[in-house]
């Protein structure tokens, strides 16, 4: 059977057996999750890949600990939210600029890489008023894609809190963005 | 609430992929890469077909090996026929005993019953 028919929980059965292809799968499934809410954390994109990668090669190390493996994603999530204070903690001490180094745009004409990365800091600016749960429901709504039904199952929040904290954040996010003339 | 994708926050410019594509692929690759040693340390202490089959033999050889002697043992001694044949006389020779004194007793009896019914009548 191929792995990407399979469920959570024979992945990570499969992936306890060391088997790379039901890893790859985990990785693929919920990388853009872990790195919409590391992002929430961490408000900074660098941050928030070293993050979402180390909580990926934790979460292989720990497997054995997840005692539900069909709610894997939730307890994933935990992880990635855990080792992203972890590293705001140690990059506090460390002075750094919210924006990426501009090698990250050096595919595009200056005046458009310019104009992308005043959105892309507009947008943090605008997300790091939020509280927390808001930014990650937000990102994982609007950026991943999930439904109100697979945040709810994956933050362990009732789907009826998801719905409001979606509702909220969007509204502050569009005053906030408005103020500082975004679209 | 209306769950539409006009309402969604215009988000899209934080996803990498956007301004440096390829972005999830090398995420993907990467993330594999740190995991590979400890994929295989999993696939090295993981239990295989051969070692399963391996335990098992070594808890029931033995104990298949136990069963056949015991079982040898309770043959030899439930089924000998010289033990049966003698166990049968040992059996039959009381019964012949009482069976010997209960014809005495009866023959007793018989005078005894004689004499009492000239005494009645």
């Amino acid at each position: 059977m191929r792995v990407k028919a399979l469920g959570d929980a024979d992945l990570v059965g499969r992936a306890r057996a060391g088997v790379a292809d039901a890893f790859g799968e985990i990785v693929a499934r919920y990388m853009r999750a872990a790195y919409a809410v590391a992002l929430s954390v961490t408000r900074r994109h660098e941050d928030a890949e070293d993050a979402a990668q180390e909580a990926f090669v934790v979460s292989l190390e720990r497997l054995d600990e997840c005692r539900d493996p069909d709610r894997f994603a939730g307890w994933l999530l935990t992880i990635v939210r855990n080792r992203s204070l972890n590293l705001v903690r140690r990059e506090s001490l460390r002075a750094a600029s919210p924006l990426p180094p501009d090698a990250e745009y050096r595919s595009e004409r200056p005046d458009r890489m310019a104009e992308r990365r005043e959105l892309r800091d507009g947008l943090l600016q605008a997300l790091s008023v939020l509280p927390e749960v808001q930014q990650a429901v937000v990102l994982l709504h609007d950026l991943e894609g999930f439904t109100h039904r697979e945040i709810a199952q994956r933050l362990k929040l009732p789907a009826g809190t998801v719905r409001s904290h979606l509702h909220f954040a969007r509204q502050r996010l569009r005053t906030r963005l408005q103020a500082h003339g975004e679209p | 609430m209306k769950d539409g994708q006009d309402e969604r926050a215009p988000l899209g410019s934080l996803d990498p992929e956007v301004w440096d594509p390829g972005f999830w692929e090398r995420f993907h690759r990467r993330v594999l890469a740190r995991a590979a040693g400890e994929l295989a340390r999993r696939r090295s202490s993981a239990p295989r077909v051969n070692d399963l089959l391996l335990s098992w033999s070594r808890a029931v050889v033995p104990a298949a090996l136990l069963a056949a002697s015991l079982g040898g043992v309770l043959a030899l001694r439930g089924l000998g026929p010289t033990q049966e044949a003698a166990t049968l006389q040992e059996l039959l020779a009381p019964e012949d005993a009482d069976l010997a004194a209960a014809l005495a007793a009866s023959a007793t009896l018989d005078a005894v019953n004689v004499f009492l019914a000239d005494v009645e009548y």
